[in-house]
């Protein structure tokens, strides 16, 4: 019969997991967690619930960090300033399942989860987000992008859990924005593009770009070809028409029940396009 | 076997479970309470929704232990000790918001939560979103929103 | 005995006119309170669990099932492969989510280990797939020797078409006048070709039976709607007495949209042999792949449309070819798809020469049943979306084309004798396009988006039409407290024939509706009624029926109230249960019991009809295309509906709301999508249904009261016959918006992307 562990604190999760590695299943918010169980697709003789612990918990809101625990709920992030301040964040959410699956569900959760359809995923890969990786060795770091290394993979070692993620939220001058296509509304995203962008102070030009993906390959991507052909370019709509174009040079759709990898690859193309000038509208600079 | 003991509808209780056990089997399976219904398994319809400690969540997603040492409030208990329907569902009685009725139970208990939530337009748009994770078969939504919608009017 | 002096009664004055206003549904307190109780919410004390092994092979034969290492696990009561089932099973299996085997154990999670036990040998068969390829000589055979698993044709045919030797579950044809004839007078012929998707009811409520026998009699506990097909049916494939077979259903019914009018083959009759085996209450519930594969879809049908019209928009001939997917076993509905495909496009049009051939061919695919207007839904999809079609090949508008070729009261339809009663067809047009109009809006001015607006007309019968009378039986009894139980033969499944029944014994007999319960027939019950709730017939002769014994219970308190007041009959007026004489002096109804009654005092009443009453509507649509992604939006929809009459205009429109939401979802979302008869997405995650989201903006509901005089207050049917008119009117919006013309639903945005972009190339 599974075990089910309910740590308080960091140090007793950290240590249960030590404990029980490869046998153990660690449980936040429990919305992917139950369908994997109850399709028999796992089935660990220990559970470690991680939500009462304080240290996983919240949203803190440093000078220039922002810093978001595993165990804070979408509902929790939907309803903290942070998601108007990177609009991006709070768009993605708002498009996420549910009432009730936000009110559940955890950033960590969707992060270990590693679906490469997760909507959370590209907005934090545009703010070149970290993940905060603890063990009984203690923390570690690594980069979002590098933390997806497949299909539904993530770089944890057996002993390891996601503690949390942390981004830089200071600069106010970038304007973002998500943008999703789904079947039915709250269903998951056939495309979805997050997009971040900053531009010069006339509004003119664009001086940073940050897109990325998510559906489109075994992990939500950074799509450097589009960025690369916007940074120092004016922000006019063929601008970003022509430099959309390349959304299909970084990714690799499959086909699948939500659509065939041409289309995928055309909606990526044009939620490129769509989410940029978004936010280029959201800076004020309407061409 | 773990144990778990909470707050159910007003009574305290506590039980053994397999901690892999959903807790809308606890609820259903357990303590009888069938108004809790089930039917999807996947966590699409929304029929098995309750509250925990006042929100909204899927019963069928929710590990039972979670429960433990919290308060869960069905369909059953959503009226408290009162003979009354809660208003909620007295407007979904005015509205001809039940045909079958079998998704009625999760679908009020969503609406619920939207309208307790302290922040809401009560548009038509809003409220179909608030909804979107309880799936309807019979009423094609109108008189469910209807109803949800009146309800914020007149709280409002 | 109390006498009130009628001007001191304090009278919540029950309306004149019950019939005709929005009484509150009398099922609602107890489903928003969270009490009521569903089939898959009985599970009696010594009830056993079923669990099936359901076969992942589209054809094979068993070969071998080894049942000792499920019997070796404890609280396995009984374990029994498909041929050693009761009845007409063999040893086939014939599509995903046929029966191989069957476990009954003391608990579910048991029941299911053991049936992961069973090991079994299964010699794959060569599989048909298509309905088309099903009837060429050289397919594989789905029935070969056992025909009567099938409960096939339900009427003699032979079949010159020399393509349609093979696998046959019924065939149709029809001439009307001269077609060739007609053709050449014609001044436009357009033919095109349709198809219609499998589409899942998605009932919330899974199948769930609890089957028991009674010495040599069967009790099955669930949702049926129909009660009388259902018993000879279960009984006929079990080879038992029908009189064996009984029905209880459970407080509250579950949904169905015909998923639940009858049995299904992997349900009662696998329930049934278990518990005959184990002599204990055996439930079986699907779950929700099962409820996907193992029951029915709607059928998946191929149309070939030809239409002669003369310039000015007359039609002169009309060519209809049917080809449909009875899928692995017919569930005694394989021919309905056929016969309302025939004969609709005759309801509805004037068509002077008309020739039709339908064939409804077995496959290894999931089997197709009754869903909400069968064979009408997917004609009317095909005809109405043809007709626009042939409208601009003529350069005629859609509304007045339609119209000049109309039926209308007392027109003789060629094919049959019997004129056509109440339509109010016309008036439905009329006034939807006059509220579609009201809700038109202003354009976007963006250039990705483009709108287009669809109108269609559509009819589906009152009553099953299967028979050539329909009837009913109802037994009201008065009790002490001053209650009337309604006794009938309807099924309460969310459609509000309860409500309906209460308003009419209230409307007749001034006892408030809130003192009528309505109960189904108990399975002790000499009365009957051989149809049920199906094919929206309640309100129509349930409802007739009722009416009758509300008549002659009004009668006989007004006798007895005379009496006992001292003046005549005629002078007696009945309100809120208390009977008052014109002097003022009342005397409440259930103080009119005389104690030659017993406790109670039943009356009996019945109606019957030879009648085919046909309900029509017009249903508009207007729609919003994203080109650059596909996207369909409904903005807007107004549905027109002919009801006869509105006994209560409330829940007709939550029929109508429904409909629009099955028919959004038959036009841009839903399809059990099959692969050589393998699901791809049986399941709620991947098969689409839709939320309020998805429901358009502004919905509306006009309803037409065009009087059937063979109705109960010149009522006739709603809830089926509001189906069809929805998908097409979606789909000629979107032919509207894009100018392309998409024939096979559902279109998703891939779909409607990829033809928009070709034609960019083009
Ligand atoms: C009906 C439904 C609809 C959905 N629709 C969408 C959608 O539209 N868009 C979208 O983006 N998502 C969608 N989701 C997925 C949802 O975002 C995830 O289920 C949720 O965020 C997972 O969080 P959780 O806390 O519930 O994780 P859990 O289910 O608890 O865990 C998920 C997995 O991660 C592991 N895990 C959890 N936390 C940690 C940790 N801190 N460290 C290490 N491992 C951990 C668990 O062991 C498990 O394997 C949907 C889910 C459901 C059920």
């Amino acid at each position: 019969m599974t075990e089910y562990l309910k740590p308080v604190d960091r140090e007793s999760a950290r240590r249960y997991l030590d404990e029980h590695r490869d046998s153990a299943k660690i449980v936040a918010g429990g919305q992917s967690l139950s369908l994997l169980l109850r399709q028999g697709l796992l089935d660990p003789d220990v559970m470690i619930d991680i939500s009462d612990v304080d240290e996983f918990s919240g949203i803190e809101t440093g000078p220039d960090r922002v810093s978001i625990g595993a165990v804070t709920t979408y509902e929790q992030l939907e309803s903290h300033p942070v998601s108007s301040t990177v609009e991006t964040l709070g768009d993605s959410v708002d498009v996420i399942a549910d009432r009730q699956v936000r009110t559940a569900g955890t950033i960590g959760g969707a992060i270990s989860h590693a679906d490469p359809s997760l909507d959370i995923v590209p907005p934090l890969l545009c703010l070149d987000a970290t993940v905060r990786i603890g063990s009984v060795d203690g923390e570690r770091t690594v980069p979002l992008e590098e933390f997806h290394d497949g299909y539904m993979a993530a770089d944890l070692a057996q002993n390891e859990l996601v503690e949390g993620i942390t981004f830089d939220g200071s600069a106010s001058d970038w304007e973002s924005n998500y943008a999703k296509h789904s079947r039915v509304s709250g269903g998951w995203a056939t495309v979805g593009i997050a997009s971040r962008v900053r531009t010069t102070d006339d509004r003119d030009a664009f001086t940073d770009v940050r897109i990325a993906a998510a559906a489109v390959g075994d992990t939500a991507v950074r799509l450097s070809s589009v960025e690369d052909a916007l940074i120092g370019e004016p922000t006019d709509r063929e601008t970003v028409a022509d430099a959309a174009s390349n959304a299909t040079a970084d990714i690799d759709p499959l086909d699948d029940l939500s659509g065939s990898a041409e289309y995928k690859k055309h909606l990526a193309r044009t939620l490129v396009e769509r989410s940029i000038n978004r936010t280029v509208d959201r800076t004020g600079g309407v061409r | 076997m773990t144990e778990i003991s909470f707050e159910l509808d007003g009574e305290q209780v506590t039980t053994n479970v397999d901690p892999k056990t959903p807790l809308r089997e606890v609820l259903r399976d357990e303590f009888g309470k069938k108004g809790v219904k089930s039917s999807c398994d996947s966590g699409r319809c929304g029929v098995c929704t309750v509250h925990l400690d006042g929100d909204a969540v899927k019963s069928c997603l929710v590990l039972a232990p979670k429960a433990d040492g919290r308060t869960v409030t069905t369909i059953e208990g959503l009226a408290g000790e009162t003979d009354d329907l809660h208003d909620v569902q007295q407007a979904f009685l005015d509205k001809f918001a039940t045909q079958c009725g079998y998704c009625i139970p999760g679908m009020i208990m969503t609406a619920v939560d939207y309208l307790e939530d302290g922040e809401y337009s009560g548009e038509r748009a809003e409220i179909e979103s608030a909804l979107k994770g309880n799936v309807c078969r019979c009423t094609g939504y109108e008189k469910i929103v209807d109803a949800v919608e009146e309800v914020a009017n007149s709280r409002s | 005995m109390s006498r009130l002096r009628r001007d001191e009664r304090t009278v919540q004055r029950q309306s004149e006119r019950v019939v005709g206003s929005d009484v509150p549904k009398i099922d609602a307190e107890d489903k928003v309170a969270g009490d009521a109780r569903f089939g898959s919410d009985l599970e009696p004390d010594d009830v056993l669990y079923a669990a099936v092994l359901y076969s992942t092979r589209t054809h094979a034969e068993i070969d071998d099932v080894d049942l000792s290492p499920a019997m070796a696990i404890d609280g396995v009561e009984c374990a029994l492969a498909r041929p050693d089932f009761m009845g007409k099973f063999d040893d086939r299996v014939r599509h995903y989510g046929d029966v191989i085997a069957a476990i009954a154990a003391t608990g579910p999670e048991t029941a299911d280990r053991a049936v992961n036990a069973i090991d079994y040998d299964l010699t794959p068969l060569d599989a048909v797939h298509d309905a088309r390829e099903a009837v060429d000589g050289d397919a594989p055979t789905v029935h070969p020797n056992n025909l009567d698993i099938a409960q096939h044709a339900q009427h003699d045919f032979t079949i010159e078409n020399e393509n349609y030797t093979k696998n046959i579950d019924d065939y149709h044809e029809l001439t009307v006048g001269d077609p060739d004839r007609g053709f050449e007078e014609a001044d436009h012929v357009v033919t095109g070709e349709y198809t219609t998707p499998r589409v899942s009811h998605c009932n919330l409520d899974t199948h769930c039976t609890i089957a028991e026998w009674d010495d040599d009699t069967l009790v099955l506990t669930e949702t049926l709607a129909s009660h009388g097909r259902s018993q000879r049916e279960i009984a006929g494939f079990l080879e038992i007495d029908p009189e064996r077979v009984k029905i209880k259903e459970p407080p509250s019914a579950s949904s169905s949209f015909g998923g639940r009018s009858l049995r299904k083959l992997t349900v009662e009759p696998v329930a049934a042999s278990l518990a005959r085996e184990v002599d204990r209450p055996v439930r079986l519930q699907l779950d929700r792949e099962r409820e996907f594969v193992s029951t029915a879809t709607r059928h998946q049908t191929q149309f070939t449309l030809e239409t002669g019209i003369t310039a000015d928009g007359e039609i002169t001939a009309m060519s209809v070819d049917v080809v449909t997917d009875t899928g692995a076993y017919p569930n005694g509905v394989g021919h309905v798809v056929l016969k309302n495909s025939r004969d609709r496009p005759l309801d509805v049009y004037r068509i002077p020469n008309y020739e039709y051939e339908g064939v409804a061919a077995f496959t290894n695919n999931v089997p197709g049943g009754e869903y909400r207007a069968i064979g009408s839904t997917q004609l009317t999809f095909a005809l109405e979306s043809h007709l626009d079609e042939v409208a601009a090949r003529a350069g005629l508008d859609r509304i007045t084309f339609r119209r000049k070729n109309l039926v209308e009261e007392g027109y003789v339809r060629p094919h049959t004798e019997v004129p056509i009663g109440s339509c109010g067809v016309d008036d439905c047009l009329e006034r939807g396009l006059r509220r579609f109009e009201e809700l038109e809006r202003d354009e976007t001015g963006d250039p990705r988006i483009t709108r287009g607006w669809g109108v269609a007309v559509g009819a589906h019968p009152t009553t099953s039409g299967a028979t050539s009378e329909d009837s009913s039986e109802a037994i009201l009894t008065l009790t002490a407290d001053g209650t009337v139980t309604a006794h009938t033969g309807a099924v309460d499944q969310g459609q509000g024939i309860d409500t309906v029944i209460a308003q009419i014994v209230g409307h007749e007999t001034g006892i408030p509706t809130s003192r009528v319960d309505v109960e189904p027939f108990s399975t002790t019950d000499r009365f009957a009624d051989h149809l049920g709730s199906i094919a929206s017939r309640s309100t129509y002769i349930i409802g007739a029926a009722v009416r009758d014994a509300a008549i002659a219970l009004e009668r006989e308190l007004h006798d007895r109230a005379a009496s006992a007041l001292d003046v005549s009959a005629d002078a007696i007026e009945i309100q809120d249960g208390v009977a008052a004489s014109p002097n003022g002096e009342g005397i409440p109804v259930e103080q009119l019991l005389s104690p030659t009654d017993g406790d109670e005092l039943e009356v009996y009443g019945s109606a019957s009809s030879t009648e085919t009453p046909v309900s029509y509507g017009a249903h508009f649509a207007a729609v919003e295309v994203d080109v650059e992604t596909g996207d369909v939006d409904v903005l807007t929809f107004v549905a027109s509906q002919d009801v006869g009459h509105a006994i209560n205009p409330k829940m007709i429109e939550g029929q109508l709301e429904g409909a629009i939401q099955h028919g959004i979802e038959f036009a841009l979302y839903s399809e059990l999508q099959l692969d050589r008869g393998m699901p791809k997405n049986a399941n709620l995650a991947d098969y689409p249904v839709i939320s309020p989201k998805e429901m358009p903006e502004d919905v509306a509901c006009e309803i037409v009261e065009s009087n059937e005089q063979s109705g109960p207050y010149g009522a006739k049917g709603v809830g089926t016959p509001s189906m069809p008119p929805v998908a097409p009117a979606i789909m000629n919006a979107l032919a509207d918006a894009t100018g392309n013309r998409f024939r096979d639903p559902p279109i998703d945005s891939e779909t409607v992307y990829t033809e928009l972009s070709s034609e960019d190339r083009r």
